[in-house]
Formats: C-alpha cells, structure tokens, sequence
C-alpha cells in the first residue's frame, strides 16, 4: 500500500506527540516541557482573546501548565492532548470571568486591555464585538476561527454535543453581524436574511 | 439538497470540516442556485475577515515563559504535604508511649503530685544561706554541731 508524502508526515507528527504524552505520564519532566511548549502559543492565544487582557492570559498558561502536569495521567487518549489541555484552559478562563464579575460589580473596571494596534477599522470592530459576546459564544468563536478547531473538537473540549456547538456557532456569528452592523462595519444581504442559518 | 440545508453547510464547506460526499452535494447545489451562492460568497467574506481580524489582534503576543519550577515543585510539595498528618500522628503516638512507660515520666509525675517535698526543701535551703546574718536556729545549730 502507498501513501503520499503529507500524510506520511502527518502520522510521524502525531506520533511523536504521543510518545510524548506517554513518556510525560511515565513521569518524565523533560517530555512534559516539550509538550507543553507546542500547545503553549495557542493556549496563550485563546486566552488573550477570551480573557482580554494579557497578564491575566499569562495567569491562566501558568495555571493551566500546572493543572495538566498534576492530572496528565488522567487523559486517556495521548492524541487529544491539545483539546485536552484547552479544556482545562477554557475552564479556567471561565473561572477568571466568574471572578472579575464579582470583583466589578465592587469596582468598575475596564478590562480591555489587548493592545489594538494600527489595525483596520474592521479588525478593531471585530475585536470590541467579540469582547461583548458573553463567554459560551466568545469561547466556540475563538476556538473556531483562532485556533481553527472542528466542531467536533470543539464539542469535545467544552464537552458539549456537536450539535450544541453548531447552534452556538450560529448564534455567535448572528450576534457578530448585527454588532457590525450597528458599527457600520458590516452589510448583509438580503439573501441571508430570508433563511435562517 | 435543498437551499435551506445548503445554507446551514456553508459554514463547515467553508472551514473544510464536511466529509467528500457532503462537501460534492454542497457544490453541485452552489453551481446551479444563484441565490445560495451570494449567501456563500458573503458567509466566506465575513469568515475570512472575522480570522485576519482575530489573527491580526495577536501578532507579536508571545506569552512569557512558563514558570517550571512553580509547576514541578507544587506536585512534589503536595505529595509532601499528604504526608504531614500521619506523620503528626506517629509523632504524638510515640510522644505518648514515650511518657508512659520511661522512668523519667514516673518520676516527673511523683514530682507533680507531692509538690510539700519540693516546697520544704526550698525553705532550708534559703535558711542556710540567710544564717550568716540571721541568729541560728535550733536546726542549724544542730546541722553546725553535726558537720563538726
Ligand atoms: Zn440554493
């Protein structure tokens, strides 16, 4: 039997990352690190999106590289480290928003603090009306369209049936719409508007 | 396959997420309906607009490195930890067979519960040492003749 070239290579990748995750259960520090270090960027990504705030991202990495190495025996399947490890991240980036909403209810504080740099006007609208979708809708847009998750991946790092997260998917993207739609930002055509998604 | 499904696939034709034959039906239904075809063309406007946007917002964010000895020592300090309680029950254990059964115990506990003895033999020594300048007494006067 012959296979071609990518995918050869594709097997070979995830292989090492489950001789890694095998190798971390066993106890070893060092192939822990390694794994940690390839999920960490994306970790860090989402985070900063969802969290809006990049020393609070950085808490929750730190957090989260803690938790995975405490339960690493836990995850079964070595080849779902990564969705694995964003659980755990989404979790606790749920748990910071739970926290600062009882803290702003005290004090009103601006949690936007992702630095918006010479981006386009779109980009920051974007931005702005992600930072105002509540933390379910927030969640699947950046797993989504950020990391480049399935829905079936997503579904399984929120632990949540596909067809949750289709609806959810749906909804977060009408609500986008109409944010930038009021910002001006965005047009829709009369053809999407006759059928709902 | 009709408009209606055609327009809820958009999103999954669009991020590769359909299965080939899905992914064909999609595409026939798109060549032969104008209508979906704007829709699709809009939804992958939006879509990829919505990913530059997301993506240029994190450009140059690198996260600051993990703190390993944080991550590695708060295991090794919990298993520590798990062991303290039975350690402190050892300890009291051993402390309490400890008072029971040595003769230093018995002793202190003799001690504790004759305390006249010890009272009476603080009074005659502060007498000798007061007998330079106070007159004798009768019992040191005895104790005098005694050690002489
Ligand atoms: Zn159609």
């Amino acid at each position: 039997m012959k296979k071609n070239n990518l995918f050869i290579k594709g097997e070979k990748q995830s292989e090492d990352l489950s001789q890694l995750v095998l190798a971390a259960q066993a106890g070893s520090k060092e192939a822990f690190v390694r794994l940690f270090e390839k999920v960490k960027d994306s970790l860090y990504r989402t985070a900063c999106v969802i969290l809006e705030n990049e020393s609070d991202a950085y808490d929750a990495l730190q957090d989260v590289a803690l938790k995975a190495y405490k339960n690493i025996k836990q995850l079964r399947e070595p080849l779902f480290f990564k969705t694995w490890v964003t659980r755990i991240l989404i979790n606790k980036c749920c748990a910071i928003l739970k926290e600062r909403k009882k803290v702003s209810l005290l004090a009103d504080m601006s949690v936007l603090q992702v630095n918006l740099r010479e981006n386009s006007p779109f980009s920051v609208g974007v931005m702005e009306a992600v930072n105002r979708l509540s933390f379910p809708y927030r969640a699947v847009i950046v797993l989504r369209y950020l990391e480049g998750y399935s829905q079936k991946e997503i579904a399984r790092i929120l632990k949540c049936p596909v067809g949750t997260v289709k609806s959810r998917l749906n909804a977060a993207l009408k609500k986008l719409k109409a944010d930038l739609e009021v910002q001006g930002l965005w047009h829709p055509s009369k053809e999407e508007e006759a059928y709902e998604l | 396959m009709n408009c209606k499904k055609v327009r809820q696939l958009v999103e999954s034709y669009l991020l590769g997420d359909l299965g080939t034959l899905t992914r064909e039906k999609v595409e026939d239904h798109l060549k032969n309906c104008p209508e979906c075809r704007k829709v699709y063309s809009q939804e992958e406007t939006f879509l990829s607009l919505l990913k530059k946007s997301l993506n240029a917002n994190q450009q140059a964010n690198w996260p600051l490195p993990i703190n390993w000895g944080l991550v590695f020592s708060s295991k090794e300090s919990k298993r520590y930890m798990r062991l303290v309680p039975s350690f402190a029950l050892i300890l009291i254990l051993l402390v309490g067979i400890f008072l029971l059964l040595s003769p230093i115990s018995a002793g202190l506990i003799n001690k504790i519960n004759s305390p006249t003895e010890e009272g009476s033999a603080v009074t005659i020594v502060s007498r000798d040492a007061g007998y330079p300048h106070n007159p004798p007494s009768e019992e040191g006067l005895n104790y005098r003749i005694g050690f002489y």
